[in-house]
């Protein structure tokens, strides 16, 4: 069923690269785009965890992880490696053309799809290294289509590849076909310069379902791409079914080509230390085929009718307004879902965007440059239904810039065509240099190894009694325990989960690093960071929770260290009960009705913002969770009394507001009015509202007709 | 040579019974009267000659301090043989191993070997568990039982014998692979930790 394309380009890997090794340092771009980041990522090294073969170990009875030790001594080399990196790798800038379209099920009979794939370069310049072109509705999806035959699919996407194969023999560069894989009405081809046929390996297609998402992926040199051509769930409503079709082809799409190790330890599959070998025979003698997934590359690039909308409160005939100014688009890409989505992290959450500054993509009345306000056909809301995004794998690393996203004004479809120049640096590994810089480290640990087997490893720690005092709301309080390796052999330490916890330290504890290599005399600073949010508050005032912890440190082949860790909770608006937060006002005559103070401070801070004018506004308030430093800080205010600072948006404040009461001890609306309200039947409503506002405890109650007064 | 076999065996019991004196005494052949409370787990291997097998423990000597008694699953998770540890000069500490027998033939390996030892019994004078009254404990439970000290080494072999003869020799662990280590196999997805 699944179709699986494997293509391994043969290549000696002795000879590779090297022109690209004489390269000079690699120049800067001038044309860099603004771009729309998702929230970071933590680098990949600090977060290696070899927790679950820390489950194996356990069931296997056995007191020495060797699992836990092969991971942290490839973490240390891995390290070691990208320390060293400019003694061994380089990079090379080349830029990658991504285009999308939606066609419509038109066909490409004398469209001008050079408009769209010609890319206004600078003087000097270069034609685009990479071509990746994906299309939708390639064919109507029709059932016919969908169930019965691909014939039709497939002779549509052969005509469309051989337009672009047309465009690109115009250019002054020669392209070949990487790979080409239509699936209904989607279809994704791969375009290269002749030059890299050599340079450019490990390709496989990849498609996934029905969900309409195919996928190829590369090895180029020493970097991994992977590109994604994908047409989510329809609907402007169906934000879901979108976030779920997105998450679906994440996860779901696998390849199979021989995986090609992370570029630090690539060509180094024989030595001891490499990669585990992924053919070793299982148990029962069957050979499980690994397989890796979109997220396991350098660079995704994600490109396709997504599908996202401008949120629904924005009227149809509002956002056909909006489209005409700049203004009116930087307000809309306030509204669009994909962007508030991301921002969420419910989707694309570390992918990367260019901002918008094209018109809606969508829906245009076909053969025209307007959108189509047509009294017989449904009428619809311009949106950028066609998007580009991308992702990195390493968050430390700088690997790609946006150099043009824009879209091009073909009329052949109801969608504009869509496209992405960015500009990847493409990494090249030297095999002498890259072989030498990793026997130098483990030049650095093979003493050890030759000796230290029979010898019992030993450490000491600063205290193991970490005291982090007090501990404010949001704010991170850190203290640090140092390890050092007094013995006389390697020292492989980490944080271990207790059963039944998969991670070594609660949610309100970050513990950086989780493990080390240690040499003998090697130390290393261990930070146990706490951070009290408001579930955690609320968790705190209730004796649900206290700011306690026994973090567990194991010496592979030594004692388990126990290290206290405890904190004390200031003393803070958030996690005190309702009732307490009235009372400690008294007296304070600023306000007549009985709500808390840091209520009130709050929604005057909202209406000074010019927040609740309109409920578009308010919506949008609310469909964003603020900006978590200015969240902090205005936390901090709150409780300190000081003034919000002026950069505090009204979304900030209203976050504030909302951890603030999620804190609480008792909900706003305690659980036994809830009751009132589900047993009362939908007819009567003239009677549980009244029983239901009586059954709030007086300072809720107040609260209550306050805040409904106020949001109403 | 006979064969080494590897068990993984747990201590257990109430804060200063004495549980790190009866490893370093089986271990080191040492004692010393101030032992430090143990805030974690020490690990410690020692052999055992047998006529048919040489077994070598991996002893997990735990925390006995009630604030880390939750953390204790962790050691006797998957451990073939546990020592509970009482001090005979305190009756508490008896009824802290009853419930730590029950808590191990509740939540431990079904197969576990359990021997419960009465430690200091040099003091004989402050005497508080009599050794009847444990010992009929002892066999309506089916575990080993013997009075112990570390400090003057009585029984500290002799329990750890015991412990090996009734370990069944056939399941146990292979030897560990020398050095350098080999990776393990890995069946998910590539590069999901790194």
């Amino acid at each position: 069923m699944k179709a699986l394309v494997t293509k391994i380009a043969a290549l000696d890997t002795d000879q590779r690269g090297d022109e690209f090794w004489m390269a000079e340092t690699a120049e800067l771009s001038s044309t860099r785009q603004s771009v729309e980041r998702g929230p970071r990522r933590r680098s990949m090294t600090d977060t290696v965890q070899p927790s679950a073969e820390c489950q194996v170990e356990l069931q296997a009875g056995r007191s020495i992880n060797q699992a836990a030790i092969w991971l942290i001594r490839r973490a240390y080399i891995s390290n070691k490696l990208r320390e060293r990196k400019e003694q061994f790798a380089r990079s090379k800038p080349m830029n990658i053309f991504c285009g999308t379209f939606n066609v419509n099920g038109k066909k490409e009979a004398g469209a001008d799809i050079g408009q769209w794939l010609r890319w206004k370069r600078k003087a000097g310049g270069s034609d685009p290294d990479i071509y990746a072109i994906g299309f939708q509705e390639i064919v109507d999806l029709n059932a016919v289509n969908v169930a019965v035959t691909n014939t039709n699919s497939q002779q549509r996407s052969l005509l469309w590849r051989a337009a672009i194969q047309q465009y690109l023999d115009t250019l002054e560069s020669k392209y070949y076909l990487v790979e080409h894989l239509p699936l209904v009405g989607v279809m994704l081809c791969v375009f290269a310069k002749e030059e890299y046929r050599s340079r450019l390996r490990n390709i496989e297609a990849s498609k996934m379902g029905n969900k309409g998402g195919v996928a190829i992926r590369f090895m180029l040199y020493d970097s991994t791409l992977c590109f994604v051509c994908a047409h989510l769930a329809a609907h402007r409503g169906n934000v879901l079914g979108r976030n779920a079709d997105f998450n679906s082809i994440l996860t779901k799409v696998a390849f199979r080509a021989p995986p090609d190790v992370e570029w630090e330890f690539r060509g180094l599959e024989r030595t001891p230390y490499g990669r585990p070998n992924m053919e070793q025979k299982g148990g029962g003698g069957v050979q499980e085929m690994p397989t890796f997934g979109i997220e396991d590359h350098d660079v995704v690039f994600w490109l396709g009718d997504l599908n996202y909308r401008i949120i629904e409160k924005v009227a149809t005939s509002e956002v056909l307004k909006r489209v005409r100014s700049p203004a009116g688009l930087e307000y809309l890409r306030a509204c669009d879902q994909l962007n508030l989505e991301r921002k969420k992290g419910a989707a694309f959450a570390d992918f990367e965007e260019g901002v918008l500054t094209f018109q809606p993509t969508y829906k245009y009345e076909v053969g025209t440059n307007h959108y189509d306000e047509r009294p017989d056909k449904k009428l619809r809301a311009p949106a950028w239904c066609d998007r580009v995004l991308w992702r990195i794998q390493d968050p430390a690393s700088d690997l790609v810039q946006l150099l043009s996203y824009d879209r091009a004004e073909l009329t052949l479809s109801d969608h504009k065509p869509v496209a992405a120049v960015l500009e990847a640096q493409i990494r090249c590994i030297h095999q002498e240099a890259h072989m030498a810089a990793y026997n130098a480290v483990n030049a650095d640990l093979a003493p050890y190894d030759d000796r230290g087997a029979n010898l019992q490893p030993e450490i000491s720690l600063s205290t193991q009694w970490v005291e982090l005092g007090v501990v404010r709301y949001l704010q991170t309080t850190t203290a640090r325990v140092r390890i050092t390796n007094v013995g006389q052999s390697l020292a492989y330490v980490r944080f271990v989960p207790k059963l039944e916890e998969s991670s070594p330290a609660p949610s309100w504890l970050m513990v950086e690093p989780s493990f080390a290599l240690l040499k003998p005399g090697d130390a290393v600073d261990v930070a146990f960071t706490a951070r009290v949010d408001s579930s955690m508050a609320r968790a705190l005032a209730t004796g649900c929770a206290v700011l306690e912890e026994v973090a567990v440190l194991r010496l592979e082949q030594g004692p388990d260290y126990y290290l206290q860790v405890y904190g004390s909770y200031a003393q803070s608006a958030f996690g005190t009960p309702l009732s307490e937060l009235v009372r400690r006002r008294a007296g304070t005559a600023e306000m007549p009705i009985g709500v808390p103070l840091e209520v009130w401070r709050l929604l005057d801070g909202v209406v000074d913002r010019g927040g609740l004018s309109g409920p578009q506004v308010a919506e949008e308030l609310f469909a964003s969770p603020g900006d978590p430093d200015d969240v902090a800080t205005a936390s901090a205010c709150l409780d300190s009394g000081d003034e919000f600072p002026a950069r505090c948006s009204a979304q900030s404040l209203l976050q504030v507001l909302q951890d603030l009461l999620q804190a609480l001890p008792e909900p706003v609306v305690p659980a036994d009015s809830i009751k009132i309200v589900e047993r009362a039947g939908p007819n009567a409503l003239a009677t549980w509202p009244g029983e239901f506002l009586n059954s709030l405890p007086p300072p809720h109650h107040d609260l209550f007709i306050y805040l409904m007064a106020f949001f109403r | 040579m006979s064969r080494v076999c590897h068990f993984k065996l747990v201590l257990l019991g109430d804060t200063a019974v004495g549980k790190s004196c009866l490893v370093v005494r089986f271990v080191r052949n040492e004692f010393f009267e101030f032992q430090e409370p143990t805030i974690g787990a020490a690990f410690l291997t020692q052999t055992v000659g047998l006529d048919d097998a040489t077994v070598k423990f991996e002893i997990w000597d735990t925390a006995g301090q009630e604030r880390y008694r939750s953390l204790a699953p962790m050691y006797y998770r998957g451990a073939a043989a546990a020592i509970v540890v009482y001090d005979v000069t305190n009756k508490d500490s008896f009824n802290g191993a009853k419930s730590w027998v029950k808590e191990l033939q509740r939540r431990g390996d079904p197969n576990v070997v359990i021997a419960l030892a009465g430690n200091k019994a040099d003091l004989e004078g402050r005497r508080q568990v009599h050794f009847e009254e444990a010992h009929a404990y002892a066999e309506e439970n089916g575990i080993i039982h013997m009075e112990t000290s570390a400090k003057s080494a009585l029984n500290v072999k002799s329990i750890f014998v015991e412990i090996a003869k009734r370990l069944p020799k056939a399941g146990a662990q292979p030897e560990r692979e020398a050095f350098p280590i080999m990776p393990p196999r890995r069946d998910k997805k590539a590069g999901g930790c790194c």
